[in-house]
């Protein structure tokens, strides 16, 4: 088990006691402590997360002072540059915070990207990147943007804000929750069994995803990414990344909500049994949900409702033929939400590339479109699963190759027969480990799309029932997960970012 | 009454779990019952079954004790009990803690000390600490051994010693008979600590040791156990077997000076080995680090011409040595057996 995690769970167990003890209303200072402790712990680049902290806290105040502000004057001309005067002022305070904070993003991630393009310098600076970064600074764009658009008021507290921040699920790999989400805490929980109920058994299957699974399937795509295979070996290491990646991300999501559960806080869902989507969009409103919706928040309705976008959609529907001018009015916001996806993700063309090759399989999908007729049945949406998957694999070896060409090496080499696939580290019992877990998260999915929510199903009822599935899972971890002598827990795919 | 309820369910929950660790970690640890895995499991676990302060003499140190003393050649010589209890690459202070458990259910006569592993200061490999304690008993001595500093080991390790099932849960593939039939039975060594092969391999070249110095931490545990014996007066002997990848002339001397300064005796068999017989190129199973049985055999008998000569032991009642004869037979038919499979 990664130190990270380790160290999550010392914190956990030992402030949850706290947290109970003293009364609700300042429990979140035993929460924002904790956290602090946390980053301190895992990262000792701090000043980073507070100066961010405080640009918003700052700018949000800022914001709503200009909108309390009032025009005396009776006079209507006046009355409207006194408006424009302060929608401009309120805009700046938004600018500058926003570059500020995006400023740090990029000096601390992206520096080395931009000296190897405009530099033919191989020397990386040594810069070290501040735990939670990527996500951070969205939450921080977020809120600042929520102030100045008025769905929430400004933070009178500073401390609210540093918490909002650097609560320590959050931290590593999100999910990217907004202030009002996080308001819950401020009122103060109380203790619900249910909560640690539910909470105990998410901790416990997001264990089991990590140290059963995904780094059970890391075994074999460590050993072929990067190496010359053929055939079943390539699509096994294809198919395993992305079991991988899948277990590993939702699998610590589910620990962290776990974990905040303890605390009776909800954290928003990441992950809706994405792999049944029908369409690579359906995918990514399932997939890692929280970035899906910042981008489309943040990044896609801003562009689209801007004044130069409205005024070439209204030049396009008049001069272009009508499907075209429908087209490019996603297409063109879209394009910012997928590169920005993509650089998101790493500091590299790769990532772009990655980005964008969504973004080129959505608007293929929106040109041909009209060509298909509607057709509703069983058969066509397993179909569509079955594409979308395919689609996704493809997306996913971008993701993990350490290049462009090694992607697609790698895919190519899947038509060529050669190699056994028991030669990489798995044995056949480890693929039958993970087959029953995509068995299993098949029939949980299926559950869920009927609206059936197997954790309230598990914890709820007798004691024995729920005891029962926690030791299984349990002993399932101890038995088959890998850790300890022989193996070597792998780092969060996830926390890179 | 509700939380009371959910605590209650809680210690349940949590006493069950840890009592199936507990006993997958019996399951799950190695069964060492052949000399391909040196039986590590036989002598620890056999030692227990040996009916309580039956033995007059012990036998401690490290692999060249389990490969190089027959005790029940001793045995058939004498009639002197004694048992090898005994660790691969065992450490002076692993020893040490082996005699502590030794001493909770026997009360001997004799302890003779291989004094072979004395010069290792370093660490013996995790593997072998495994050895020396997955198949001892939970009790004050192995709590106190796994959090002996002299081990280093980490939070991790010692987790792992309390619960093996941490360390040893990638066999459940590899699980076999042999692991669940063991994990709580009672096993009984008929061999008493030998690890039995007829193998012979003659030296092939001459061996260089260098260096003479004991640490201080190799000393300080000497010393324990030293002192425990003279505490609870029991006659310490030291010895080196035979071995001649970890012998010199001037480690022999230093041990010479503490047994003399300690008024201790001590026996080098690797001075006059060949008043015994012991013929290194029949004798030895891997070119003279260790003997083979025939070796072990000619060293016993010397032994047990030198116990008797220097100390007196009872007479033991019917009980044990009805089951000392009955193991002189397996070991007889076990050795005839070896000879066919290894030669």
């Amino acid at each position: 088990m990664q130190d990270s995690l380790v160290k999550f769970f010392i914190l956990l167990f030992s402030s949850i006691w706290i947290y109970y003890l003293v009364p609700k209303k300042v429990r979140w200072y035993v929460l924002l402590l904790a956290s602090l402790v946390y980053y301190y712990l895992l990262s000792p680049h701090y000043l980073s997360v507070v100066v961010s902290a405080f640009t918003i806290f700052i700018g949000a105040i800022l914001i709503d002072k200009l909108a309390l502000k009032k025009c005396d004057s009776d006079d209507k001309e006046e009355k409207k540059r006194f408006k424009q005067r302060i929608k401009f002022k309120k805009r700046l305070v938004l600018f500058v915070t926003i570059i500020v904070n995006v400023g740090l993003l990029i000096y601390f991630k992206y520096t080395n990207f931009f000296v190897s393009i405009f530099s033919s310098s191989h020397d990386l600076l040594k810069i070290a990147l501040p735990l939670g970064i990527s996500y951070y600074t969205l939450m921080a764009i977020s809120y600042i943007t929520d102030v100045y658009r008025g769905k929430i008021e400004h933070d009178r507290n500073f401390l609210k804000l540093l918490f909002y921040l650097t609560f320590f699920p959050c931290i590593i790999e999100g999910p990217i929750w907004r202030r009002a989400d996080a308001e819950q805490v401020f009122e103060g929980q109380k203790l619900d069994f249910k909560n640690i109920r539910v909470g105990i058994l998410l901790i416990l299957f997001g264990l089991f995803q990590k140290m059963v699974i995904a780094d059970r399937a890391g075994i074999l795509v460590n050993n072929v990414f990067g190496s010359d295979t053929y055939g079943l070996v390539s699509l096994s290491a294809i198919v395993l990344y992305t079991v991988q990646i899948y277990a590993e991300f939702a699998g610590f999501i589910m620990m962290m909500q776990g974990g905040a559960m303890l605390y009776g806080i909800n954290l928003p869902d990441n992950f809706r049994t994405p792999f049944f989507s029908k369409s690579v969009e359906e995918f990514w409103r399932r997939w890692h949900i929280t970035l899906g919706t910042f981008l489309k928040d943040y990044v896609f309705y801003p562009i689209s409702l801007s004044k130069g976008l409205m005024k070439l959609n209204m030049f396009n529907s008049k001069h272009l033929p009508k499907f075209l001018a429908k087209f490019l009015v996603s297409a063109i916001p879209l394009f910012f939400v997928w590169f920005l996806n993509g650089l998101w993700h790493g500091a590299s063309f790769k990532y772009i590339f990655y980005g964008l090759y969504y973004y080129i399989i959505m608007m293929i999908g929106l040109l041909i479109e009209p060509l298909f007729k509607k057709k509703d049945s069983k058969l066509i949406d397993y179909l569509k699963i079955l594409r979308t998957i395919c689609l996704v694999l493809i997306g996913m070896t971008i993701f993990r190759a350490s290049s462009i060409g090694e992607a697609f090496t790698m895919i190519l080499s899947v038509f060529k027969y050669d190699g056994n696939v028991l030669s990489y580290g798995l044995a056949i019992n480890d693929f039958v480990i993970i087959l029953l877990y995509i068995l299993l998260m098949i029939i949980i999915g299926v559950l869920k799309e009927k609206n059936i929510i197997v954790r309230e199903r598990l914890t709820g009822g007798s004691p024995l029932k729920k005891y029962i599935v926690y030791y299984l899972l349990l002993m399932m971890i101890v038995i088959f997960g890998i850790y300890g002598a022989g193996y070597n827990a792998s780092d969060f795919i996830y926390g890179q970012f | 009454m509700k939380i009371v309820k959910e605590l209650i369910c809680l210690m349940v929950f949590v006493i069950g779990t840890l009592v199936s660790l507990d006993i997958l970690g019996k399951i799950f640890i190695p069964k060492w019952l052949t000399n391909k895995d040196n039986s590590h499991t036989y002598i620890s676990k056999g030692f227990y079954d040996e009916k309580e302060n039956s033995l007059d003499v012990l036998f401690l140190g490290n692999s060249d004790v389990y490969r190089g003393v027959s005790p029940i050649e001793i045995y058939k010589n004498t009639g002197i009990a004694s048992y090898n209890y005994v660790a691969s690459g065992e450490r002076i202070w692993t020893g040490y803690y082996l005699f502590l458990e030794a001493l909770e259910s026997q009360s001997p006569s004799v302890i003779v000390l291989n004094v072979d592993g004395i010069f290792s200061s370093s660490h013996s490999s995790f593997a072998n600490y495994r050895k020396a304690f997955d198949n001892m008993r939970l009790d004050k001595n192995k709590v106190n051994a796994i959090n002996d500093e002299a081990f280093d080991f980490n939070f991790v390790k010692r987790v792992s010693f309390y619960l093996p099932i941490f360390n040893y849960h990638s066999r459940y593939s590899e699980l076999n008979r042999n692991d669940f039939k063991y994990a709580f039975s009672k096993l009984h060594n008929s061999y008493k600590g030998l690890d039995m092969t007829t193998v012979r391999v003659a030296p092939r070249k001459t061996f260089n040791v260098d260096g003479a110095e004991i640490s201080d931490k190799a000393m300080e545990y000497l010393n324990k156990i030293k002192d425990e014996c003279a505490k609870r007066k029991i006659k310490l002997v030291l010895m080196w077997l035979p071995s001649l990848d970890s012998y010199s002339i001037e480690r022999g001397k230093v041990i010479a000076d503490y047994a003399y300064k300690n008024s201790l005796p001590f026996l080098d068999l690797n001075i006059n080995y060949k008043s015994f017989d012991l013929d290194f190129k029949e004798d030895s199973s891997d070119g003279g680090d260790h003997l083979n049985v025939y070796g072990a055999e000619k060293v016993s008998k010397y032994l047990g011409e030198y116990l008797v000569k220097n100390y007196s032991f009872s007479k033991h009642d019917k009980s044990v040595t009805d089951v000392w004869d009955r193991d002189v037979k397996i070991y007889d038919e076990g050795k005839k057996e070896l000879q066919i499979s290894e030669g």
